[in-house]
């Protein structure tokens, strides 16, 4: 099952400074889209603006046609799973204990833990290759295990679309793949609608769909790798010389910037 | 509702295993709780030999031995209990309400709160008698949180009382209703008289029946509400964004903590008057059982709290018999060296791993 | 924006316009409050005639009392106030703790039972009392003060000064110490509860020179190593293996700076007894004033000095003839401020 998320002239202001200038976009069902820009482009403040972690001065934001910041937040929750950016966790919190709180949107304040709710969290685990590790403390883990760990809670929320800032920021490049392979795979397997922001240019033409490029709080592309992956448009967005080529394996581009080394 | 593709092949019972982990280590402290009320209702000026105590818990038992324990003994020993199971469980919320491990349970006004309403009934209405300042205590109590929380609120940037914003405003407010305490106490030395038995926490003589009717159900009251917000809390752990991703709203969930921490303060303050360190310590020890999760951290927080409280009233009695030692000495002078112990040894083991 | 660097001590600073604002408002707002309260008293002298009496070309009379009776107390309260205020901030940015101070790393609990010991027993004592008071006191806190740290430092040695540890085991060395204190306190008379009392409130009543050199020259002494270990601060601010990563030997340059905190606090203890509030919130009134991140030192040495002076001067005149301890008005001045800054804090230093 999938879900949709529509933000509609989105305006937020840090401290004077407007971070997102009437920005709207319409993720639909089913969809990967990546979300692209220099830093403090906006684009983690969009993406945490659709998660309803922040709050836009003007704009609505939808979820499934619903005016986001007047549903429940647990209601949300049961839809939506959120990846924040370098989130935190207590000293000692094992895997399990993380994971098992993806299931809080699912559950009152008086429901004890259920079957249910451990197999879908062990499936959580297993899905992301953790089950081997749940009783592990967290700090012990890997950046990628950990990473994964995040992504695991927020899948035993049964999210239908799911927001990640960043998922791959740390990892190196074997890990890098094998979270985005991961999120490419649910999507493949329930539809999950993915919308995540990436920095690697590379990385989010082979794995998204759909490409939206953000400058100034503004969107300044917006469609798939073969209209946003060119070197016209990344130079709008970047004021980056480079080239594009293509892949041969996975016919998709790669960027080659110029830069000054030989 | 379907699993959305979350098909597990192979399950083992992890969760279960916690379980039983976790439970065993309660069962553990609560016979240690149960060991420490028979010492408690055997031991003193006139000690009683395990024979007679069981005689008089079933009901029978010489006069001498039913007076000593249902008249003397058994009220201390609730009060202890009360006293000793608020104070660590409100310590447990705090410290993880601002994250912040120095936290002990008067950081958000609620001890202070009741000093100075103490105080100010000795002081101004010549009040001496526990039972009658009862009220005050509590009303302090309140009145010491409802401030710490508005200026906590009125100095976060998001108005959602953020952790460094409480953390502060309870400095401050704290300060400020320490300072009015201590103006009283140093203008009026009979006022200084009473409060210096209240502040240090004592047990002795055992605190009126018509005190414990009142601080039992509040410090019940605020256990129920903590321990239903613990998975909440637990979620505030990893963050205000990844609780809110979660669907939790922290600042209710803060006020919630906030709301019970004002409950088991103030019922425990009631009781055994302002008893230091065992808020701030027993959160640290017992962490070291259950793991940083609050579900299991905060029942073990109100068993171990309860024995720590109990078993330093038993020494207090025993170290300068015939007289006695107030509670909050004994855990002191005690207690401090043996967390001393705790802290060095745990960085041993941990090297050690 | 231009940034003006400061050279002070063949040390050079950058310092942002908004801290150089801070630091000389509040340094002339604690001159402006000195002067006024080398003034105030039973023999009052107008702030003119206070100037020209420092200056040596006064009236005989207002000469001795200003400079003589008033101005060591006045004096001693601006360096009482900076120590304090430097303490607190180092022991904050050491621990990396909002909560942290100096007096959870047992100094003052070590330093009252000295003290506190020396007034339960020597008040029974008539003939002994007198000497007790004025040297016994002092001495005492100091042993006392001096012991218990010593005792939290030689528990470091086992355990390094890395982070929450060396609160943690402060807190369980104050903790016992704290119980010796009420214990005295309930088992002593109400007269002598109530002199222990003041004292435990901190103090600055009937100060004079001797005190002052005493502690300043114990503060010196201790200063000028800090002018060597504030910058390393800041580059500890960064996070422990930052810092390391900068060629920092992290463990010895945290022991030095608690160590230095530590002694800091023993200093004015001794001569002025715990008064409270100073060392745990001027450094957040600091933060909060300057818009710095962490702990600033300059900054909470002179709103330090301003918050004593200030406070020392409510606490003689507020209900004169009768002097309250310096100790409990600290809080009346600085926390009404510290709520100001907290509530109009918009900047985001709270995060």
């Amino acid at each position: 099952m999938s879900s949709s998320v529509t933000g509609e002239g989105l305006r937020v202001v840090y401290d004077g400074d407007p971070a997102l200038h009437e920005v709207s976009l319409k993720v639909e069902p089913g969809t990967v889209t990546a979300v692209i820009g220099p830093n403090g482009c906006g684009k983690s403040t969009l993406l945490r603006t659709l998660a309803r972690l922040l709050k836009p001065e003007a704009g609505v934001v939808t979820l499934d046609g619903t005016d986001i910041n007047r549903m429940p937040s647990r209601q949300v929750a049961q839809r939506m799973g959120v990846l924040p950016q370098s989130p935190t966790a207590p000293d000692s919190l094992s895997v399990l204990d993380l994971v098992a709180r993806g299931r809080d949107p699912h559950r009152r304040w008086y429901d004890q833990w259920s079957a249910q709710d451990e197999e879908i969290s062990l499936a959580a685990l297993e899905r992301c290759g953790l089950l081997d590790f749940a009783a592990r403390d967290l700090d012990s883990l890997s950046g990628g295990q950990r990473q994964r760990a995040w992504i695991a809670m927020a899948l035993a929320q049964q999210p239908r679309l799911l927001l990640l800032d960043e998922p791959t920021t740390y990892l190196d490049v074997v890990h890098q793949i094998e979270v985005l392979d991961l999120l490419r795979s649910l999507h493949a397997e329930a539809g999950t609608t993915i919308v995540m922001v990436l920095h690697d240019l590379t990385m989010a033409a082979r794995y998204a769909d759909r490409l939206v490029a953000m400058r100034a709080g503004k969107v300044i592309a917006d469609g798939g790798f073969a209209e946003v992956m060119v070197s016209e448009v990344l130079a709008r967005v970047f004021d980056l010389d480079c080239d594009v080529i293509t892949d041969p394996r996975t016919g998709r581009p790669v960027v080659l910037p110029h830069g000054r080394a030989r | 509702m379907s699993l959305s593709g979350l098909v597990l092949t192979r399950a083992p019972a992890l969760r279960s295993r916690t379980v039983s982990a976790q439970a065993g280590w309660l069962a553990m402290t609560a016979s240690a709780l149960l060991l420490a009320v028979l010492l408690s209702l055997a031991v003193g000026s006139r000690g009683l030999i395990p024979g007679e105590l069981f005689d008089v818990v079933r009901g029978s038992g010489t006069a001498e031995a039913r007076a000593i324990v249902l008249e003397l003994r058994l009220s201390r020993t609730i009060a202890a209990v009360i006293a000793g199971a608020g104070l660590a469980v409100a310590g447990a919320v705090i410290q993880g309400h601002t994250r912040n491990p120095l936290a002990d349970p008067g950081l958000l006004g609620v001890t202070s709160g009741a000093a100075v309403a103490v105080v100010l009934a000795i002081f101004l209405l010549g009040i001496t008698d526990p039972a009658g300042y009862l009220w005050f205590c509590l009303l302090g109590a309140l009145l010491g949180t409802v401030l710490v929380t508005a200026v906590g609120l009125a100095g976060a940037k998001r108005r959602d009382a953020s952790p460094a914003s409480l953390v502060l405003a309870g400095a401050a407010v704290n300060a400020l209703l320490g300072a009015v305490t201590g103006v009283m106490l140093l203008l009026d030395s009979a006022s200084l008289d009473v409060y210096r038995f209240w502040t240090v926490g004592s047990l002795a003589g055992g605190p009126d029946a018509q005190v414990l009717a009142v601080a039992g159900p509040l410090v019940l009251a605020g256990l129920v509400i903590a321990i239903a917000h613990a998975p909440a809390l637990d979620s505030l752990a990893l963050g205000d964004d990844a609780a809110k991703a979660l669907g939790r709203n922290p600042l209710r969930t803060r006020l919630t903590g906030l709301a019970a921490v004002t409950l088991l303060v103030g019922g425990a303050v009631a009781c055994a008057g302002s008893l230091g360190f065992v808020g701030l310590v027993a959160p640290h020890v017992v962490r070291r059982l259950t793991g940083p999760v609050h579900r299991w951290l905060l029942p073990q927080c109100a068993l171990v709290g309860a024995v720590f409280v109990l078993l330093a009233d038993v020494v207090g009695r025993l170290v300068v018999h015939p007289d006695e030692l107030p509670v909050g000495v004994v855990l002191g002078i005690f207690g401090g060296p043996a967390f001393v112990l705790i802290v060095l040894r745990f960085r041993r083991s941990r090297r050690g791993r | 924006m231009t940034v003006p660097a400061v050279r002070v001590l063949g040390v050079s600073a950058r310092l942002r316009p908004r801290y150089l604002v801070v630091l000389v408002t509040g340094a002339l707002a604690a001159l402006a409050l000195s002067v006024v309260s080398a003034g105030v008293g039973d023999y009052a002298v107008p702030p003119g005639r206070v100037v020209a009496a420092l200056l040596g070309n006064g009236d005989p009379m207002e000469e001795l009392v200003v400079t003589t009776i008033r101005l060591p107390r006045v004096l001693l309260a601006l360096v009482v106030g900076a120590a304090l205020g430097v303490s607190g901030a180092i022991t904050q940015a050491t621990a990396r703790n909002a909560l942290a101070s100096p007096d959870l790393l047992g100094v003052t609990a070590g330093a009252s039972v000295g003290a506190v010991l020396v007034i339960v027993i020597g008040g029974r004592d008539a003939a002994g009392s007198g000497i007790l008071r004025t040297v016994g006191i002092p001495v005492a806190a100091l042993i006392g003060g001096t012991i218990a740290a010593g005792l939290v430092l030689l528990l470091l040695r086992t355990t390094g000064a890395d982070g929450l540890r060396p609160l943690l085991v402060g807190v369980g060395v104050s903790a016992f110490l704290s119980g010796i204190v009420s214990w005295l306190m309930v088992v002593a008379t109400i007269n002598d509860a109530a002199r222990a009392n003041v004292w435990l409130t901190g103090t600055l009543n009937g100060r004079s020179w001797a005190e002052l050199w005493a502690a300043g020259a114990a503060l010196t002494v201790i200063a000028l190593p800090l002018v060597v270990l504030a910058p390393r601060l800041l580059t500890l601010r960064l996070g422990i293996d930052v810092a390391r990563g900068l060629g920092l030997n992290t463990g010895r340059t945290q022991a030095m700076l608690l160590l230095a905190a530590v002694v800091l606090a023993a200093a004015t203890t001794a001569v002025a007894g715990p008064i409270g509030f100073v060392a745990l919130v001027v450094p957040h009134l600091a933060r909060l004033a300057t818009g710095s991140a962490g702990p600033p030192l300059a900054a909470s040495a002179v709103l330090g000095a301003l918050l004593l002076v200030a406070a020392d001067l409510v606490a003689r005149t507020a209900f004169a003839p009768i002097q309250i301890p310096t100790g409990a008005v600290t809080a009346f001045v600085g926390a009404p401020f510290l709520i100001w800054l907290l509530i109009r804090n918009r900047r985001g230093v709270l995060t």
